[in-house]
């Protein structure tokens, strides 16, 4: 056996999956997100760190083209696995794991994809999202890609741009644009998710950025589906993991996961519950971010805990008021507050 | 110990304590997730193996050399500041100045970590870069103020003679704060923890977000090897270096070390991210002026106890 095949048997041992959940099959990503903590997987932030693309549930036409996108974008050994039901699931991660250390098709797989980017290089239509044409300033960009994949060949509008500089990769000059100092700043057209992690399903958010600032934000829903009703407990649970993952507490994201996979009460739910009364660090992350309904972020992690504790009071998902709400706010903290719209409905296709 | 050794001895201690640390980080996990503690769980192995069959990645514009230079570079700059930490009674480069040494090392962190951002050519790369500069200018002065506190109660910047002053007290007595704010300020520069925003997942993985295989093996292992190497400095500079009853100097300049890389790894686990532009705020309202004033509590020491 080569030293190659050794490695790649090791490898696969804790492949990183990336997870996309399909909007209405909110169950097969509970499923999903289970799966991968027992076994010990770790979930991929983006495609550069995926193994395997796991889609929880069948993907819409929409979703399905940011998902060739973000296929192009993990490095390989690469597996691609779908589960239309819950019991498909881990069939699909172990099948995808085997086909991980296959090593010939593997090598088969590298060897055609690499001729396949040189041409879509050499057809000079691979457009990095540094590419905004003086309109895109005026009308966001629809066909962006991923923000993880930036550069990794989606299509943009650089073919009919007039106004192209000689730079590297065939790249233009953003165009500026006022940020909210009255600078100006170069402006961005970038298209976030569907496929970031502690997204919402098939959210896209289309924006304009200067620096790191949003100046402009709209928000997509591909594909839109009501999700199949759950207790309140459960969704309160679900809402509280992807907020506590986003705000970068693993270790209560992982408790609160395994409290729903528990089935929302008993000794797990109550611990989680107790740490969050005490966690300072974390409200004081939170404060005076804005959340769905009213209030800030704090406000809403208290909704959340109440929702677990089966209290109504949990609020819909409001995509206008987000689109307004990430205006001003930096990349990183819109994606906190995209997070806390995450698990919730939208109020116009909610069951 | 030979002088020649020495440096492949540091190096390999510097390999097996990153080992350690993500074995440890592992346990801690396994037990969050509820899952048994078996050496298959532990092995970093499957995490090596995967990320050395996982093929490079590019991106439609990058930077290539300014992008592997940075990647390089954690590691690199982990190996400089190990340099100055004497291990026993002796010392790889015997700098008069190896306090600030270390500081300039912490310092070219910045340049690589942004250089890791800017090399990739990707919205969220470069904006995780800028998030490093930007939490660097909450914690660059207090670690700066910190490191200066030893150095003033030995009065030397030679990390050896600041061992040499703590013969009858340890720094850390006299200096609580200096020593909580530079463990601090180096889960800071090694994007440790609370401190991970610049690499977060809500930036997809930020620095990290387009690196992979061979790439992304050198920025992680360059992670663990910052921390190793911040806890091993931590030891001659608070906590009297090798002094210790019954066993040999460089068994207990060990145990501290262990002690306080296991102290950063717990750390990692139990606190969310600090949103670096909270974190700033704190930095300056609060932690730098309590390092001033831990660097004017030391020096009154030293005026009092001036023979």
């Amino acid at each position: 056996m080569g030293l190659t095949e050794r490695l790649a048997r090791a490898a696969v041992r804790r492949p990183h999956v990336l997870l996309i959940p399909v909007p209405g099959q909110r169950p097969l990503r509970w499923v999903a997100e289970d799966a991968l903590d027992e076994l010990g997987w770790a979930r991929a932030a983006a495609p550069a760190e995926a193994d395997v693309l796991l889609c929880c549930g069948v993907p819409g036409r929409d979703l399905t083209e940011h998902i060739e996108v973000a296929w192009e974008g993990v490095p390989g050994p690469r597996a691609r696995a779908f589960a239309a039901t819950t019991d498909e699931v881990e069939p699909a991660l172990r099948a995808a794991a085997r086909e991980l250390a296959d090593m010939p098709s593997q090598r088969q797989d590298a060897r055609t994809r690499t001729t396949a980017r040189l041409s879509a290089a050499d057809r000079g239509d691979v457009a990095d999202e540094h590419a905004p044409s003086p309109d895109d300033a005026a009308e966001p960009d629809h066909d962006g890609m991923d923000m993880a994949d930036a550069g990794m060949g989606g299509m943009d509008h650089s073919m009919d741009m007039d106004m192209g500089m000689d730079l590297p990769g065939g790249l233009v000059m953003a165009d500026r644009v006022e940020d909210r100092d009255g600078l100006r700043l170069e402006g961005l057209n970038l298209s976030l998710g569907p496929l970031l992690p502690d997204w919402p399903a098939g959210l896209r958010l289309d924006v304009l950025l200067s620096g790191d600032v949003l100046t402009r934000a709209d928000v997509v829903r591909l594909d839109p589906r009501p999700e199949p009703p759950a207790p309140r407990a459960l969704i309160g649970l679900d809402a509280l993991a992807v907020l506590l993952e986003a705000a970068g507490w693993s270790d209560g994201a992982l408790r609160a996961r395994r409290a729903r996979a528990a089935g929302g009460s008993g000794p797990g739910t109550d611990d989680l519950l107790h740490r969050l009364q005490r966690a300072r660090l974390l409200r004081w992350s939170l404060r005076g971010l804005p959340a769905p309904g009213s209030g800030d972020l704090v406000a809403h992690l208290d909704r959340l805990v109440s929702a677990v504790r089966d209290e109504p009071g949990l609020p819909a998902a409001d995509d206008a008021q987000l689109a307004v709400d990430v205006v001003g706010l930096d990349l990183g903290t819109a994606a906190l507050v995209v997070a806390a719209h995450a698990p919730l409905q939208p109020a116009a296709v909610r069951v | 110990m030979s002088e020649l050794l020495l440096a492949p001895l540091a190096l390999l201690l510097l390999a097996g304590l990153a080992l350690v640390s993500v074995v440890a980080d592992r346990a801690l996990l396994a037990r969050a997730a509820g899952r048994r503690l078996s050496p298959a769980e532990l092995s970093p192995w499957p995490d090596v193996a995967r990320l050395l069959v996982q093929r490079r990645r590019t991106t439609t514009a990058p930077d290539a050399l300014l992008w592997r230079t940075g990647g390089a570079g954690l590691l690199v700059a982990a190996a400089l500041m190990l340099a100055v930490v004497p291990i026993g009674d002796s010392v790889i480069a015997d700098l008069p100045v190896g306090i600030v040494w270390f500081n300039a090392m912490d310092v070219l962190l910045w340049a690589f970590v942004w250089l890791v951002g800017w090399g990739a050519a990707s919205a969220t790369a470069l904006v995780g870069g800028y998030r490093y500069l930007a939490q660097a200018l909450a914690y660059e002065l207090p670690l700066m103020f910190a490191l200066t506190a030893p150095a003033v109660a030995a009065a030397s910047l030679d990390v050896r003679e600041v061992v040499a002053a703590q013969a009858d007290r340890w720094h850390v007595v006299e200096m609580p704060i200096a020593f909580a704010v530079f463990l601090l300020c180096v889960a800071a520069f090694s994007l440790w923890g609370p401190f991970r925003a610049p690499a977060g997942s809500d930036l997809a993985g930020g620095v990290f977000a387009e690196s992979s295989g061979v790439d992304r093996l050198l920025l992680l292992a360059g992670r663990h090897a910052l921390v190793v190497a911040g806890a091993a400095f931590a030891v001659p500079l608070f906590l009297g270096g090798g002094a210790g009853p019954l066993l040999p100097d460089w068994t207990w300049q060990l145990l501290k070390t262990l002690a306080v890389l296991l102290l950063l790894v717990v750390l990692r686990r139990r606190l969310p991210v600090l949103r670096p532009e909270r974190f700033a705020e704190v930095g300056w309202v609060l932690i730098v002026p309590l390092t001033l004033l831990q660097v004017l509590v030391t020096s009154l020491i030293v005026l009092a106890e001036a023979p």
